[in-house]
């Protein structure tokens, strides 16, 4: 995954920053604990994320311990007390990812490009070996990723909506995994779906210029090349977009029974998404002009 | 029922003002404007109904015989509109959820005589689907095709307003005047100029 799902940090309480640290070294660790140190590398924001969505959903306390940090021995790092269940699976996720991302590279590259992803995925098929054995269910929803999206891409006239298909129904069936009941479902369904789109988009944005060079896939070259539009056109018909998903995002994530870390979830679903729009989609192009260093949500 | 208080999210040592205002927050959030045409309709009108509930009973418990005071016990309906008999069945399928269904009859509908309002409920369909990029150009195409349809511009609307970033998301249009010099600029400028002045002595405005 990107790394897009984050909250906005000047709008955060030092306790929840500490707290939602305290999530991303819990994180870490368990990576290392359960994968070996080198699968600690592959630690991602959006893992952070579902796991603090899977920890706030369950009613996991809040607490932190302070242990020295696994990288680093000269620091100490705040780890979150409990949650070990949530963080196990969300460590298989993340792991799990990072092997079929390296099989869809190798796949795409030539023999010699893709070499450093196969030396990579010798590591990588361990992991995913001892992942599919603790959740085979969410291999194959991961695994089921390339399979559609390699159908989408090559159906015969593919619109954004059809790209965004897999990734958005695979963030959707890991989502449901966390309900408890009917209601739940329906509620995290929508709320996964929307939020696995919105990371596409954003994806699929952010690597706009580079797809065009190496004349990559992309939805939105498809869509937008010939409309011969301006930067600034384009950023905002995208931003459109991606302002629609979040819609859907925060009117389902409203009607979620978050138990705790609700201050952090509640500043990414509301300022987070629409911050990394503003940094993907219109600060990377307008850093000459001094607006860098102003905080307007 | 749960507490009520614990549905509203307030102590229960909260004054009047801060139920309601915390009433307030809480139903804008659940309104049906918000889920118009999403599959999660029905969970946002139960959870209004619980704080319906919860705030009707502490009224009644803080002042006897007080009114019921509910914010929105009026319902909203959206599906009250007619539309022409062809479709009548398809959005009797879709109010159902059974969009599935209700695509596969749109689908079977020749080109040649698919109208506009063909076109708002493929696209409702679609929207629903969570398709929104398809669902926002059908729903143009059923406003082109029937200019004068409220039905259809509400939607197209509706839609508008998500994309401007209303609900969420972020607006790349600054709200205030960058780096210009306002009316209120120049006031507060002058304000401090003479009050500067006065420290040293002088006077700048002579009225303060």
């Amino acid at each position: 995954m990107f790394g897009y799902l984050q909250p906005y940090k000047p709008y955060l309480l030092v306790k929840d920053y500490e707290l939602y640290k305290s999530v991303y070294c819990g994180l870490c660790k368990k990576l290392g604990k359960k994968y070996g140190k080198l699968a600690r590398m592959t630690l991602s924001y959006d893992c952070t994320c579902y796991a603090l969505l899977a920890m706030g959903l369950n009613n996991r306390c809040e607490n932190v311990t302070k242990k020295l940090c696994t990288c680093n021995p000269l620091k100490k790092c705040l780890y979150c007390a409990d949650g070990s269940k949530e963080l196990e699976l969300a460590s298989a996720i993340t792991v799990l990812t990072v092997y079929y991302k390296l099989e869809d590279d190798i796949k795409d590259n030539s023999f010699f490009k893709g070499l450093a992803a196969r030396f990579l995925k010798l590591f990588a098929r361990r992991w995913r070996k001892k992942a599919l054995k603790e959740y085979p269910e969410v291999d194959k929803i991961i695994k089921e990723l390339n399979v559609n999206q390699d159908l989408a891409e090559k159906s015969s006239a593919p619109n954004i909506d059809q790209c965004a298909e897999p990734t958005a129904a695979m963030m959707k069936k890991l989502v449901i995994m966390l309900a408890n009941n009917e209601t739940e479902k329906a509620v995290l369904g929508e709320f996964g779906y929307f939020l696995g789109k919105w990371v596409y988009l954003m994806d699929a944005a952010d690597d706009y210029h580079k797809d065009i060079k190496s004349n990559s896939f992309n939805p939105f070259v498809i869509e937008l090349a010939h409309k011969n539009l301006t930067q600034k056109e384009r950023s905002c018909y995208i931003n459109g977009l991606l302002n629609e998903t979040v819609s859907r995002i925060v009117g389902a994530y409203n009607l979620m029974d978050i138990k705790s870390f609700k201050a952090i979830l509640d500043n990414l679903v509301n300022l987070g998404l629409g911050q990394m729009q503003k940094k993907i989609l219109f600060d990377k192009y307008e850093k000459d002009k001094n607006k860098k260093g102003v905080i307007n949500p | 029922m749960s507490d009520p208080y614990s549905v509203l999210g307030v102590s229960p040592n909260a004054t009047d003002e801060e139920i309601s205002k915390a009433y307030k927050q809480l139903a804008k959030k659940y309104h049906p404007d918000n889920y118009a045409d999403s599959p999660l309709a029905d969970v946002a009108t139960e959870k209004m109904q619980e704080i319906n509930q919860a705030y009707d009973q502490i009224k009644k418990s803080r002042r006897e015989g007080g009114g019921s005071g509910s914010y929105n016990s009026s319902g909203y309906s959206y599906h009250s509109y007619g539309g022409s008999a062809q479709y009548h069945d398809i959005r009797m399928l879709i109010k159902n959820g059974r969009i599935a269904d209700a695509d596969q009859i749109l689908s079977g509908i020749p080109t040649s005589s698919r109208d506009a309002e063909w076109f708002f409920l493929k696209g409702t369909i679609l929207y629903r689907k969570g398709w929104t990029e398809q669902a926002y150009n059908h729903f143009q195409q059923a406003c082109n095709m029937d200019p004068g349809n409220s039905e259809y511009r509400a939607a197209l609307n509706q839609m508008n307003a998500r994309r401007n970033g209303q609900y969420g998301g972020y607006n790349p249009t600054p709200q205030y005047s960058a780096g210009g010099c306002s009316g209120c600029d120049v006031c507060t400028a002058l304000c401090c100029a003479d009050t500067c002045c006065e420290c040293m002595g002088g006077d700048l405005i002579r009225c303060c």
